[in-house]
């Protein structure tokens, strides 16, 4: 290749972004100028910009050699929002060259492929995730040719991907394929609508990966997750200045937090959530047979689960502000009130009452046997027995 | 030897499907809770069995209470109406167990078919089945399904709060009832108030001769 051919490609290349950027001009570029608080589309690069000039068009697609239309219409304003924006458009599109962009000569054959083709892209920067996930029965399912089989775009919408630890629920991407879960868990398993609200899909379908409860900051008047948008509440502060000795909440520690935000929020409580202790093995979902059915994996004293625990509020720019703390704020009666959204009989007891039913029984099966021995001692004295209960 | 029937058929019925439930609450409230440390059937068979049993006693709650509400038995927890002699009965009753027994003097109650109770079990029972039963229950069945229950759980403030409830009354129960059997052994002899909630009918003992 010659410095003219070079310098050929980059002339053309230069004028297919010319037109881009003219038609992003002619547009009227509402669609990503709304993006996310703390996320304008001017943290857009000019490159991506540009881009969205024709893709973020609604109806923008392309029709395929099998009769499908690929819809190539991209969310401006959720890819400003999107853990991706940083790397760009052609961060992820290396296959583009804009010299011969758009390139109608190119042939796909189907929707699937392309999905396919585009889902090799995710490996170049999550390796670990891709590892776990070829374990997984959603790998397994591709590899059979299963035509509805989940790519990775099928969960992580990839031009509105958000950090998944931010989303509502993390279970109601599954829900969206596997609709109609609630009523087959509900067939065997005890407080199944709590279990789903409260455990992650993974906590069970990835048996092998290690868990952990995160305590959601939580508003109780508004009946939702508290996100601290404006930055006002400063969580990670407070969490810092109510950790006194440094090494994580502890109960009262966890008191004097949630007095802290209460100031601002005054129906504040923290709902726990079970999940993953690392988002890589979330990919790891083995099929429904191999799921954990045992229930004393997380019902057990002591139980692993339980011994990792985080507190967390969604901060400005909907990232997550998390902060440790110890264990024993699942078990302590000092936080009944504070941590009311979160229970695990027989993982979470409090401690505290084991030490009252010891009392209690010592008590109930002592005031019998002294009783007894007292009758017995003055029995001599005694000249008529009791009569009745 | 005189004999009083003071335990109609839907009573006897009533107490001994209690006793049973109450001790199979207990035993697998013990398995639930310490899941780990007791392993005497399974976690998921133990709260299986804990929902069932706390459902037949809930519907055996109202045989209970149907039984007295409709029936003139209902006497039997209220035949004193002076509050200041049902509390003195309940002290002299007290009082007896605390010290009069180990004197040797006589129980100062006597039973009769709408006299059955002393004053201080009057109180008890009325305490435990008009107030604690009914809030074990209750939580109990909060407990079973959350999320069905979400409102009210999130009024009474959360789940921790609930299942401390229902464990402080496991406690109490627990303890409860060595107490009860214990009592149910002072009649004239050992056995004769346990035959009596068998039979319906309680032994009275003669009064002493002139």
């Amino acid at each position: 290749m010659n410095i003219y051919s070079n310098a050929g490609r980059f002339l053309r290349s230069a004028l297919a972004l010319a037109a881009c950027a003219a038609a992003a001009a002619m547009l009227s570029g509402a669609t990503w100028a709304a993006a996310p608080a703390g996320q304008s589309a001017e943290a857009l690069s000019d490159a991506d910009k540009t881009c969205l000039g024709c893709h973020g068009a609604e109806g923008l697609k392309k029709d395929l050699a099998s009769g499908e239309s690929l819809a190539l219409h991209v969310d401006g304003a959720a890819f400003a929002g999107s853990v991706h924006r940083p790397i760009g458009c052609t961060g992820c599109h290396t296959q583009i060259n804009l010299a011969e962009h758009p390139a109608k000569t190119r042939k796909i054959a189907s929707a699937r492929a392309y999905a396919l083709e585009q889902s090799e892209n995710c490996r170049a920067c999550h390796d670990r995730v891709f590892k776990a996930h070829e374990l997984s029965v959603h790998a397994q399912r591709v590899r059979e040719g299963n035509p509805v089989a989940p790519t990775c775009a099928t969960c992580h919408s990839p031009h509105a991907v958000r950090p998944p630890s931010v989303e509502e629920s993390s279970n109601s991407t599954c829900l969206t394929c596997h609709a109609g879960v609630a009523d087959v868990h509900a067939k065997w398993l005890p407080n199944a609508a709590r279990h789903l609200e409260a455990v992650s899909c993974s906590g069970c379908h990835a048996p092998a990966a290690l868990k952990k409860v995160d305590l959601r900051l939580f508003d109780a008047s508004a009946d939702k997750r508290v996100a601290d948008s404006t930055g006002k509440l400063q969580f990670d502060k407070l969490a810092r200045a109510a950790d006194t000795d440094g090494n994580g909440l502890d109960p009262m520690e966890l008191r004097t937090l949630i007095a802290q935000v209460s100031r601002q929020i005054p129906k504040a409580t923290f709902v726990g959530h079970l999940e993953v202790r690392n988002g890589v093995d979330a990919h790891e979902l083995l099929a429904k047979t191999n799921a954990s059915q045992n229930c004393s994996r997380c019902h057990s004293d002591a139980a692993a689960p339980f011994q990792v625990v985080t507190v967390s509020a969604i901060g400005p720019d909907a990232k997550l502000v998390r902060y440790d703390a110890h264990s024993s704020v699942l078990t302590s009666a000092v936080t009944v009130d504070v941590l009311r959204g979160f229970y695990a009989i027989g993982g979470t007891r409090i401690k505290i009452f084991d030490v009252l039913l010891a009392l209690g029984l010592i008590a109930g099966i002592s005031v019998p046997v002294l009783h007894i021995l007292i009758r017995r001692l003055t029995r001599r004295q005694a000249k008529h027995p009791g009569e009745n209960t | 030897m005189k004999r009083a029937y003071v335990h109609p058929l839907p009573v006897r019925l009533w107490h001994w499907t209690n006793a049973i439930g109450f001790i199979l609450l207990i035993l697998t409230g013990l398995q639930i809770r310490y899941v780990g440390i007791v392993s005497v059937i399974s976690f998921k068979a133990a709260v299986t069995m804990h929902n069932l049993v706390g459902f037949v006693l809930i519907a055996n709650y109202f045989l209970w209470l149907l039984y007295y509400l409709f029936s003139d038995k209902i006497v039997v927890y209220h035949p004193e109406l002076d509050p200041r002699k049902y509390f003195r009965g309940a002290f002299r009753q007290m009082w007896y167990y605390g010290y009069g027994i180990f004197k040797g003097e006589p129980n100062p109650h006597h039973v009769s078919a709408y006299r059955k109770f002393n004053a201080l079990q009057s109180l008890t029972y009325q305490l435990i089945m008009m107030v604690l039963v009914p809030i074990q229950f209750y939580t109990g069945l909060l407990l079973w399904d959350l999320e069905r229950f979400s409102g009210t759980v999130e009024f009474l403030g959360g789940v921790r709060v609930v299942a401390t409830i229902h464990v402080a009354l496991f406690i109490f129960f627990s303890a409860f009832i060595f107490v009860h059997v214990y009592l149910a052994s002072l009649g004239p002899r050992t056995s004769t108030h346990f035959k009596a909630m068998l039979t319906g009918y309680e032994e009275l003992e003669e009064p002493p001769a002139k």
